[in-house]
């Protein structure tokens, strides 16, 4: 408790002056003031207390306010440099052209100011160029304004490094400065190079540069006294933000140089795809319009664009002019003709000196002068009068023009606008590419009429081919067929095409055709009248070779309901085809009674290299139809060779009866030679049979004698000597059956040489079967001729065996060559009696040397007659002939002798000598 | 239900006040105890349980009835409250299982009430009350209703105890869990204290361990703030750090009270009586004005105006800190609050003060009157 108050309460209690109830009213309010002591104590400490803290937290905020303040003072100042550097940044980006430059100075110059920059001077943007020896200066300066110069690079030393250190580098800072006399020196260089003085500097004692590099330049200030640290630090802000947004300049340029770059390349594209794609000189309608319209796309100030096409060996052009007025655009093309006026001896002379680019402006009357001649003598007179006014109220002309290889690119202008330089520089890329593209369509024109000429050319080929392959005449319709299909082939427009053969005046006309209708391939009417036929008439008394027709609708209708009639059975749907069409366009070509056409229903007449076309295939056409005749010439002659034919296979019949008779009459003779050489063995033979029939007989008679001796024996009993005797009977009875079986032989032998040959080759002992028949003739000339003698030899080849022969065949071919050998020795002999000896000697050799067989085996027979004589060797071999007297030989032994030796493979050779002999030598092969 | 408020200096005089309120045929079933940490707690239990009534008890840093304030004595508040419609549950901490702890015994009393709410006390520093309201929330949901105050231990800040009929801990909790179907509880925190200066940091911080704000040790802080001179362990009094605690911000909700009560002089740092994260925004804030002590009451007004018209016991947690800030006005805000129910009221000035936060979360106050309203309904 407050002391105070305790004492106040002590006294209270201890005063006898007071009543308890005053005691106690007072104890209580001195209390209650006691306990308002305490909290105003309390109160008051504790609101010390929070004084003090409030004091300290004051404090506090009161630094923390101040440190905002700085920093909002900061801030502001930032803004502010951010403002400036906001306006650096907007003048920059809003930068079109390098000039624009200056007005970035003035603001950085101005904003450097406001910025505190008391000591400015002027800003400055230097930019360089690597190929000029000066670069420039960009400036602004309350003094001169805004300038630009052209400051050498080597106009002062610390200039000089100022620009090697800040060129090319991103972050490079340059600062150098002038006092005293330098700054005089300095002053009168400025001058020299034409800068204005500064007359504040008559009152400085020194200039300042700062610089900072931006790549391909430097910005930078001058002041009049030296700056701090912050201030470059700011100017660096500004280099910063202006590099940037310079550099977007600089981007920008290259960007819109790229899409200026890119348009261009598009609209050349479209002119060089457009003069590409161009098929015929007439395009040069749509080239130029395309010419004119890119031009104007890419704001070259043209009044018209025209292209003039050289007309080889003139001074004139073909002109193709565009232009537009308020309905679109203006082409005309028109002959322009050379005529003595400047404006056309200026075209003349841009063409003969090759110029690469030329430009002239003329005045109002030089243009009217010109024009109007055109306008008088040329198609242009054509063009819509707002235009015709045009040119002639115009104040001036100017003509820009390059002449390319075969042809002048213009444009012109009616006011008389010149083309800048850059678009000049368009201009001569659009006349070369224009020169280029149309080049090559030339090159195209050409290649194209080449590649037309060689599809012309196949496809009268095919027709030639297959007029060639013509069989028969009535595959005309398949030729006629091949030329209606390459004419269109060759897109050449016909619905149809026709031959007209065996054209006779007044005659029947006869066509061929071929279309796509179901008419007939042929057609024969009567002459009748009409357009085409009057045509043809008078072409061929003109001697024309050519003429086309043209009818309309009801023209045509009269024609080919007349042709129609001719021609039954017509589907009804090509006789509508055919007078439905609009029209009929023929072209006909006509040769020596004979004609090709083509037509077509639409009308449309055909072209000059249509027409040509249709000759060349009508040459062809005359060629096969040249065939055409041969066929039918030929036709008739196989005709009448067929009737010879039959006439042929009559008297072929007849020959071959005759032939027949012949034969037969042959067979009989080569039986009689048969028969005769039988007759010539029958004697030998006979002999040969004599010999054992002689034994016969002879044993015979000694047998029946035994028998009786036999008998007597017996009945003598005497059965010793009996058997004795029949002993010798049956010997003798062996000798009989022995030469009977000889004899046997014999008429065997005789019977198989009569007999007609079996023709089947048997295993044949030749050495046997020769040394038979030399016997056998030798008996047999002795039989008849008891006379004949001669010395026979034989040289056989033992080791020969048997060989595959017909025994028959080659027996009578050795037969008859033995008994010729008898012959001729023997009529030797009866010429030559004394001396003589006549001989014929056969050898049987093998040897291995014939042909490639196994061998051959050759017999020879040889006599030492008088020979053949060389006249008659040519014959010994032909039928009939004979050397022996009438009656005494056929003439066939010798001559079938040869064919039977053929027939075995082999060869019957003679080899003889006058007076010497002969050597008949037969090789058969084994 | 009918509550009375008894106090006394000694076992002896409660023993009496005790006999004498029963003289009628008063029957308390249930004691809610404030006691000096000097008091002996065993004898003042052993009166009350021989009386068969159940005690929820926490020592104080003063405590008080409605009958007045006092310090290093004895506060009962006794309820005639049916058994049946509350439960006494005690735990202590081990390891730290602070949210583990609560869990359990949110699990007991669902087992008894289907919709419990909670009375609680705490007791021991470094207990981590916020995690002692995130384990009801975790059982119950984030709408549980808890209040209640962190025992103290008359500001000497070393050991505070809380106890029931026969177990006390100084690590420990004390909890009446009410069937909130029977019985409304409504808690209001109201603290009043300004924040000044500029908002800070916490720049190093482990839960309730503050180091540094802005990167400078908190105890310079408040040294600087406090305007204290030649600072030494020796003649430092933690009311100065008490006096200028932080304002914690919080996302949602009004921000809570956090000041240092154990400074650590090798660091200059200080022990909350809260957590307070790292990185979380921070103000110091000074003594709120003396009208401070209306707006309290204004507080209790409107809470009796909006949720609970009458009330049959008030409860008061009010922070020591406020005691030491409103000196011997203290009084004029224990005596309105009392009147705004005019109920028997007991109450204790605390370490921390849990309850849900104006608009907020539950939390754990620091420098708060933290009243509660208790009524059978």
């Amino acid at each position: 408790m407050n002391q105070h108050v305790q004492k106040i309460l002590d006294f209270i209690q201890q005063s006898e002056h007071l009543s308890a109830e005053e005691k106690t009213a007072l104890l209580k309010s001195a209390k209650d003031a006691d306990k308002e002591i305490e909290i105003a104590a309390f109160k008051l400490e504790r609101t010390e207390k929070v004084k003090r803290t409030t004091a300290i937290l004051l404090e506090e905020t009161i630094e923390e306010l101040e440190q905002k303040r700085k920093a909002v003072e900061a801030q502001n100042r930032e803004l502010e440099i951010e403002s400036s550097l906001e306006r650096v940044r907007t003048q920059a980006m809003s930068m079109s052209k390098p000039d624009d430059l200056m007005d970035i100075c003035q603001v950085v110059y101005t904003d450097l100011l406001l910025l505190g920059f008391d000591e400015l001077r002027n800003a400055m943007i230097n930019i360089y160029e690597d190929h000029k020896t000066y670069f420039l200066n960009y400036d602004y300066a309350p003094v001169a304004g805004k300038t630009v110069t052209q400051m050498p690079y080597n106009f002062h030393p610390l200039i000089e490094k100022q620009v090697r250190e800040t060129k090319n580098a991103h972050d490079a800072f340059n600062e150098f400065s002038f006092t005293g006399k330098e700054l005089k020196d300095f002053r009168e260089l400025r001058k020299k190079n034409g800068e204005l003085d500064d007359p504040k500097l008559e009152d400085s004692s020194s200039l300042h540069y700062y610089f900072y590099s931006i790549g391909t330049g430097s910005i930078g200030i001058s002041t009049y006294n030296p700056i701090s640290e912050n201030k470059l630090n700011l100017i660096k802000r500004f280099r910063n933000v202006f590099n940037l947004a310079y550099q977007r300049y600089i981007d920008i340029t290259k960007a819109l140089y790229q899409t200026r770059e890119a348009q261009i390349e598009l609209a050349l594209e479209r002119v060089r795809s457009r003069s590409i794609a161009m098929h015929k000189s007439d395009e040069l309608n749509e080239v130029v319009a395309i010419l004119f319209e890119k031009l104007k796309d890419l704001q070259i100030p043209v009044t018209a664009a025209s292209i003039g096409v050289y007309i080889d060996g003139s001074k004139d052009m073909h002109v193709y002019v565009c232009g537009e007025n308020e309905d679109g655009l203006v082409i005309s093309n028109y002959r322009f003709p050379h005529f003595n006026n400047k404006i056309s001896n200026d075209f003349d002379n841009a063409r003969e000196n090759k110029f690469g680019f030329l430009s002239h402006t003329y005045t109002r009357e030089e243009k009217n002068a010109f024009y109007e001649y055109l306008f008088e003598h040329t198609a242009i007179m054509q063009v819509p009068d707002d235009i015709r006014r045009m040119i002639f109220e115009s104040p001036a002309y100017t003509i820009s023009m390059a002449p390319v290889n075969h042809s002048i690119f213009a444009v012109n202008d009616f006011e008389g606008k010149v083309l800048a330089e850059n678009e000049v520089d368009i201009f001569k890329r659009f006349a070369r590419v224009f020169d280029q593209t149309y080049i090559r369509f030339l090159d195209l024109q050409k290649a194209e009429a080449q590649a037309r000429e060689a599809q012309i050319e196949t496809a009268l080929e095919r027709v030639r081919s297959r007029s060639m392959g013509m069989q028969k005449s009535e595959e005309l319709k398949e030729v006629i067929k091949i030329v209606y299909q390459q004419l269109r082939h060759l897109k050449i427009n016909l619905d149809h095409a026709g031959f007209v053969v065996d054209y006779t005046p007044g005659g029947d006309w006869h066509f061929w055709i071929a279309d796509e209708q179901d008419i007939p391939s042929k057609i024969t009417h009567p002459y009748f009248e009409s357009v085409w036929a009057i045509q043809f008439n008078e072409s061929r008394e003109k001697d024309a070779d050519f003429f086309t027709t043209h009818l309309n609708f009801e023209e045509k209708n009269i024609f080919y309901n007349k042709l129609l009639s001719y021609v039954p059975g017509l589907p009804e749907a090509s006789k509508k085809f055919y007078l439905n069409c609009p029209g009929l366009a023929a072209s006909t070509v006509l040769f020596e009674n004979v004609s090709l056409y083509i037509e077509n229903f639409s009308g449309t007449p055909y072209t000059d290299e249509e027409n040509t076309t249709l000759m060349r295939f009508g040459k062809v056409f005359q060629q096969t139809y040249t065939r055409f005749l041969d066929l039918q010439k030929a036709e008739a002659q196989a005709l009448r060779a067929e009737q010879d034919l039959i006439e042929i296979k009559i008297s072929r019949k007849k020959a071959e009866d005759a032939l027949n008779e012949l034969q037969a009459a042959q067979a009989q003779l080569i039986q009689s030679e048969k028969m005769a050489s039988l007759g010539e063995l029958t004697a030998g033979i006979a002999h040969e049979i004599q010999n054992p029939l002689n034994f016969v007989n002879n044993f015979s008679d000694l047998s029946a004698e035994l028998i009786d001796e036999m008998n007597e024996e017996i009945n003598k009993g005497n059965f010793e000597d009996a058997k004795q005797i029949a002993a010798d009977l049956k010997q003798n009875l062996e000798k009989i059956n022995h030469h009977g079986k000889r004899a046997g032989d014999i008429v065997k032998g005789m019977l198989q040489h009569s007999r007609s040959s079996s023709g089947v080759k048997e295993p044949t002992d030749i050495n046997a079967l020769a040394d038979e028949y030399l016997r056998l003739a030798y008996h047999g000339l002795r039989a008849k001729d008891k006379s004949f003698n001669a010395t026979m030899k034989t040289e056989f080849d033992e080791s020969i065996g048997n060989i595959n022969i017909i025994p028959q065949d080659i027996g009578r071919v050795i037969l008859n060559l033995i008994t010729n050998a008898f012959y001729v020795v023997d009529e030797k002999k009866k010429q030559q009696p004394e001396g003589y000896e006549p001989t014929v000697s056969v050898s049987i050799k093998r040897s291995l040397s014939f042909g490639e067989g196994r061998g051959e085996v050759s017999i020879t027979v040889k006599d030492n007659g008088n020979g053949i004589p060389q006249k008659v060797l040519d014959k010994i071999f032909q039928p009939f002939f004979t050397t022996k007297p009438t009656g005494q030989g056929t003439g066939l032994g010798l001559s079938l002798s040869y064919d039977i030796v053929k027939a075995h493979g082999g060869e019957l050779k003679v080899e003889t000598e006058e007076g010497e002999g002969s050597e008949f030598i037969i090789q058969l092969p084994l | 239900m009918k509550a009375k408020s008894i106090k006394g200096k000694t076992t002896e005089e409660i023993k009496n006040v005790l006999k004498e309120s029963m003289s009628n045929g008063y029957k308390p079933t249930l004691a809610i105890v404030f006691i000096s940490v000097k008091q002996d707690r065993d004898t003042i239990c052993k009166i009350l349980t021989d009386e068969g009534i159940a005690i929820y008890g926490a020592t104080t840093n003063g405590e008080f009835t409605d009958q007045g304030i006092s310090a290093g004595e004895i506060a009962i508040l006794l309820l005639d409250i049916n058994p049946a419609f509350f439960s006494i549950l005690f735990s202590a901490f081990h390891e730290n299982n602070y949210r583990q702890t609560t869990q359990d015994i949110a699990k007991k009393a669902m087992e008894k009430f289907t919709h419990p709410c909670f009375l609680i006390a705490g007791s021991n520093l470094n207990t981590d009350a916020e995690e002692l309201l995130h384990g009801f929330e975790d059982i119950l949901g984030k709408q549980v209703n808890v209040t209640g105050g962190m025992a103290g231990d008359d500001t000497t800040f070393k050991e505070q105890f809380v106890f029931t009929n026969n177990k006390e801990s100084n690590n420990g909790i004390v909890a009446i869990a009410f069937n909130e179907d029977k019985i409304s509880i409504k808690g209001k925190a109201t603290h009043g204290w300004n924040a000044v200066g500029t908002e800070k940091t916490v720049t190093k911080s482990i839960g309730n361990h503050v180091y540094t704000i802005d990167d400078i040790p908190v105890l310079d802080m408040v040294i600087k703030y406090g305007g204290l001179k030649n600072v030494t362990p020796e003649n430092f009094a933690i009311e100065h750090s008490i006096t200028l605690p932080l304002q914690l911000q919080r996302e949602t909700g009004a921000p809570v009270m956090r000041a240092g009560l154990v400074v650590d002089w090798s660091d200059r740092s200080y022990y909350c009586s809260g957590s307070v994260p790292q990185g979380s925004k921070v103000r110091f804030s000074i003594a709120p004005d003396f009208d401070v002590i209306e707006k309290v009451i204004k507080g209790c007004e409107d809470l009796k105006a909006t949720e609970m018209p009458e009330a049959d016991a008030i409860l008061l947690f009010s922070c020591a800190g406020r005691l030491l800030s409103f000196g011997p006005l203290i009084g004029e805000e224990i005596e309105g609050i009392q009147k705004v129910w005019n109920a028997p009221m007991a109450g204790m000035f605390s370490n921390a003060e849990m309850a849900r936060a104006t608009n907020g979360n539950l939390e754990m106050h620091g420098l708060t009157a933290c009243c509660v309203a208790i009524k059978e309904k």
